[in-house]
This record gives C-alpha cells, structure tokens and sequence, in this order.
C-alpha cells in the first residue's frame, strides 16, 4: 500500500513540470509589458534597462523557464508585479479563506447530498425523490453567480452579503457552492444506489432474512458510494483551488479572487503561482480519490498491493 | 400428502407490465415433505425460478403473488407479516442461486456474510461463537483452510468456492428447507459433480429437505426423488422419479429426456420443435399444443385437466384422461 503512495506521488513531479512548462509557455506569448504594470507609464529609460536585467526580462524564454523552475524548486515563485510582494505569502495568506470556505460547504453538501441520494433512490418515484432531485437538479444547472445574487438579494440585512470577517459570513457563499455539490451528490448517490439494489448480492442479503434498513445500509451503501467518493474528492479539490466566482461575488479574499484580481492586472507571476497551485491541489485530491477508493473497495485494494 | 413440509397450492404470480399481465405462475401446487428432495425442471422462462421467487417473498416489482397459499410448517406465508416471514428466510428456509460469481457482496469477507445470518436468527449466540460456527461449516462445505477463508473477499475465491459458500450461509441455520435455483449451471461439470456430492451429503446429515430447481434431467435423476415438470407456469407432469424416467407420459417430458445428449447414439440431437410462447400471447387450449407432435383438434381449444394414469404419477395432457383411455402412436 504504502509502495502503491509513493509511486503515485512520484508520478505526479512530470506532471506538475509539465503543468508549469505550459503556463509558462501560454503566459509568456499574452501581450503586455510587465515593468508597465508595475510603474506606469513615465518611467525613466534607465531604470527599465535595471529592471529588465535583474527580472531577467531580456533573456529568451528557455532561459527564463529554467530559472523560474529553479526558483520554484526553492519554493520561490516570484514577486508579484503588481502588489509587490511574495507569490507564495500571498498565496500562504489567501489559503486558510478558501479553506474555511471550502470545508464548510463540502461538509454541507455531503451531510445533504448522501442522505438525499439514499431517500430519492430507496423512494423512488415518490414526492421526496422528485422534491430532492428537484431541488438537485437546480443546484447543479443554475450557475453560481446567479444563485448567489439571488441569495445576496433575499437575505440582504439578514445576513453579511460580502467581506469574510466572521462566521456569518461564511454562510452565503457556503450556501451557494454546497448547493451545487450536494446537487451532483445527491443525483450520484441515488443513480448508483439504484443500480447496487438490482444486483444479485442484494437479493442474496434480502434471502437471508434482513430487514430493508439493513439491507440498504449494511450491504448495499458501501457498494453504492464507491463512485460519489471519487466525486468528493474531485469536488473537494476543486473547491480547494479556489471558487473564482463565488469568491469574487462575496469579495473573499481567497486564492480564486487572487487568480481574478492577477488576470485583470496582467500580473503574471501571480497567475503562475495560482494555477500552479490548483494543479497540485487537484493532483493532490486524485490521488486522495485513489487512496480511499483502495480503502473502501478490497478488489482494488489487492491489486495495487502486488 | 397430508405431513407435508411444504404446500403449495395453486398459486399464482402474475407481473403486472405495460403491455399486459404476465401469469409467471399460473395455478401451481408443489409438496415437499420434510428430508425429501424434489425436482422442478423446465425450460427457462417456465415460471420454476418464479415459484421459487414468490415463496422467498423476493419477487421484484412489478410481480405479485395474487392467489393460492404456501404452507410452510402449517403457516401460510402468502398472508404472513412481512416481519415474521423475514424471520423464517435464512432460518427454516434458505436458498442458494445460480450466480455464484454475483451473489455475494463484494465488499464484505464471505465469513461474516455467511456469520451475518446466524446473527441474526440465533440472537443468543456470542460474535465469537457464531464465528467458530461459521468456520466449521465452512469445513462441513469442504473449503479448505476454512479459518483462512473466513476473511477473505468474493473476489479471492474461485466459482466453486463461491458456491460452497453460498451452501454454508443457506446450512448454517440447519434450515427445514433449501431451494437451490440452478446451484450448478454456472460451474464447470466436475465442479457441479462436487457441489451436488455435497449438497446430498449435507441433505442426508441434517434431513433438510431441498427443492432443486434445474432444467439438467441427470441432476434430477441424481438427486431427487420426485419431480415436477414445469410449462409455460403451470405443472405438466409430476410424480417419482423412478415413476416418470421408467414411464415418461406427458410429450413435454418426453420431448426433454430426448434432448439429453447421448454419447452412444450417432444420431443428430433430437430437440422440442418451436419456442417458448410469450407470456404474454398464451396458446389457448393446452399450453405445449403448438410444440406438441401428438396434439389434435381439441388441445387447441380445451386446457387439459390433471390426470393420473398410475397412483401418484400426474399428466396434464388429453391423451391421459381416462374415459378416452387411448394409448398414445
């Protein structure tokens, strides 16, 4: 098992490479003047030449790739033009925001979305599955920018609708990201159940005498939330990585609104290291995915030991 | 028979689907006294597994069991709490099915699946105990290094295996009565040897009585006593099997046993002519009539009745009933 880790993370340094060479690449072909960004316009010639040397601007783009891959090994990713300030501290410092965040809303949509999932799927057809996947089918097709000003609009003065200083502020942008996940958990669980519940082990369990409850929980949820796992850790990471959009409406300081805020002032350093970022959170989260799905599946589990 | 471990009479299942209603069980009675092992074979489709389906309350939407009763020990299980009758399933009367590849849970080591029914209907037997239990029946199977097995996945285990499995989770409550629906049809033909050694073996210790429900005539001819034939959902012919091998009546049966594969004869394998009727679309009049190579005017129209041309050997055929008394060409 821990072999089958190892290999895995291992696996993931090309890709990260890889992942960094095409940023870089697609970053350095976007027009624009970076010491422009950073001074204005009425800048003294001599100044430009200083700067250009020492930011290695003049070189061609190979050179400059090997040094940005030499500092990021060393956990430098650059300064960002346009604030000035470390790409890492300011990524360092908009994490915990986006965290919060995406915890809180994955804990909401897994504590409704399974159990959701579990009652559509056991009543099928019924009031509740129509109510429930309903509601799921909204949260999953209604964009996020819309439900969130929808909710901005109804709960304006109820609650805070912008700004990330208490926990009350948590609860829209939670709200508006746990509702699209619990949308696609609840449909997940529900489709998966209903298949697990035609196959020939249920019958088996339902021949030796045990009642529905502990048919459904005991032998046929297990079977059933192999694939939402991997769909939580896909969510998860993603979330992670930051919510570009929901940050950006409840101006929350966290690493999606960072990612906004570096497109729309060409600071590419910043963009760098915030895509970088996501890569590695999302490998991150696959390889999660993997590991609990070995945990919970012993047919996997035996493979990836030999 | 009137100390009958199980009586079955005349009862239906019918599907209720969108493009009719589906009589899968069409009027069956069925007897089996305690220790006797009986065979019900057929083609697929002719309501055997179905019979079987409704008396373990496991039909699936949309069948229904809509008339006859199953006395099971003097209890009708038709009219039964569905929380009592759950209490008898696994209990007095378990059953084994024809997938063993597909019927046990993936994610669950097979000794605490098998352990999960003694736990259940031995409510004062320790976890510890039921797992001692659980081992020696898995040796009682015949599955070697038994204590090893207990933790292993599904997946580890080979199709005779899995069955052997299947077997000691159906014996390990010491059942009154086994259904086995095709317990050999997906293993290899040494394996089905084995398993059927077993299934005797373990029949005559415990005097379980088991009904086996195959469409393979040697498997009845080797294990059961009696046995009933099945057509269309409703019973063709039934009585002992030394009766019906020694003096075969109904032309459906007849039509069956030629079908066995002969390995003396050089002559092309005979085979029952057309299909299975569409349950939906029943001939009228007799059932087989279409297939049959002796009917005549009146069995298309007419349904023969249940006749008894020898004590305890019944026909559902018109060249049988006793007025007309005519011997069959």
């Amino acid at each position: 098992m821990l072999k089958y880790i190892i290999k895995r993370i291992l696996v993931t340094i090309p890709v990260l490479i890889g992942v960094v060479f095409l940023i870089f690449v697609m970053l350095s072909v976007v027009p624009g003047d970076p010491l422009t960004v950073m001074m204005g316009e009425k800048v003294k010639v001599d100044v430009i030449e200083r700067l250009s040397q020492s930011m290695h601007l003049n070189d061609p783009w190979y050179v400059r790739f090997a040094w940005y891959l030499w500092d990021a090994i060393h956990g430098d990713f650059g300064t960002s033009y346009k604030l000035m300030r470390s790409v890492s501290s300011l990524i360092a410092n908009a994490f915990p925001k986006t965290l919060m965040l995406a915890v809180t809303a994955a804990l909401l949509s897994w504590a409704i979305g399974i159990p959701a999932g579990i009652i559509s799927a056991v009543r099928k057809n019924s009031l509740a599955d129509h109510l429930f996947m309903g509601f799921a089918l909204c949260g999953v097709s209604i964009p996020a920018f819309s439900v969130g000003m929808i909710l901005q609009n109804i709960f304006n003065g109820i609650l805070p609708v912008s700004g990330f200083s208490s926990p009350r502020h948590l609860i829209l942008p939670a709200l508006v990201l746990g509702w699209n996940a619990a949308g696609t958990i609840a449909r997940l669980t529900r489709s998966s159940l209903l298949e697990v519940l035609e196959d020939d082990y249920i019958r088996t369990a339902r021949a030796k005498g045990l009642a529905p409850v502990s048919v459904i929980l005991g032998h046929a949820l297990k079977n059933s939330l192999l694939p939402v796992i991997t769909m939580m850790a896909i969510q998860i990471s993603s979330l992670l990585s930051g919510a570009v959009i929901t940050e950006t409406l409840f101006s929350i300081p966290g690493v999606g609104r960072l990612a906004v805020d570096a497109i729309n002032s060409r600071d590419m350093p910043l963009l760098q290291g915030t895509v970088i970022f996501t890569t590695a959170v999302i490998i991150a989260g696959n390889l999660a995915a993997d590991i609990l799905y070995s945990v919970a599946d012993p047919r996997i589990r035996v493979e990836g030991g030999k | 028979m009137e100390d009958a471990l199980l009586q079955i009479r005349d009862l239906h299942t019918t599907f209720y689907t969108r493009d009719g209603l589906v009589r899968a069980v069409d009027g069956v009675s069925i007897d089996i006294a305690a220790g006797e092992s009986v065979g019900i074979v057929g083609e697929s489709g002719c309501g055997k597994s179905m019979t079987a389906m409704s008396l373990m309350g496991l039909l699936k939407k949309p069948g229904k069991v809509d008339g006859g009763t199953i006395l099971f020990d003097g209890q009708d299980l038709t009219a039964m709490a569905p929380k009592d009758k759950r209490k008898l399933m696994g209990n007095r009367i378990s059953m084994i099915f024809q997938e063993p590849m597909t019927s046990l849970n993936p994610v669950i080591t097979v000794g605490r699946q098998v352990q999960e029914a003694l736990l259940l209907h031995k409510r004062e037997m320790s976890r510890t105990e039921a797992k001692n239990r659980v081992i020696q029946v898995f040796q009682l199977a015949g599955i070697p290094d038994a204590a090893k097995r207990y933790q292993e996945y599904p997946h580890q285990l080979s199709g005779g295996l899995r069955q052997r499995v299947m077997i000691a989770m159906a014996m390990v409550c010491d059942p009154g009565l086994l259904i086995a629906d095709e317990p050999t049809t997906a293993l290899d033909v040494t394996i089905e040897a084995q398993i059927l050694h077993l299934m005797k073996q373990l029949q005559e210790e415990k005097g379980t009585a088991v009904m086996m429900i195959t469409h393979n005539l040697g498997v009845v001819a080797q294990f059961c006593t009696r046995l009933y034939v099945m057509y269309a959902g409703k019973v063709m012919e039934s009585g002992t099997v030394q009766e019906i091998f020694k003096n075969v009546c109904h032309p459906y049966t007849e039509g069956l046993m030629r079908s066995v594969p002969d390995m003396e004869s050089k002559e092309r394998l005979y085979n029952i002519r057309g299909m299975v009727p569409s349950m939906l679309h029943l001939p009228k009049g007799c059932r087989f009539c279409p297939r049959c190579q002796y009917s005549m005017a009146r069995c298309f129209d007419q349904e023969p009745g249940l006749y008894e041309p020898s004590p305890g050997h019944f026909v559902r055929c018109f060249l049988f009933e006793p007025e007309k008394g005519e011997e069959k060409p």
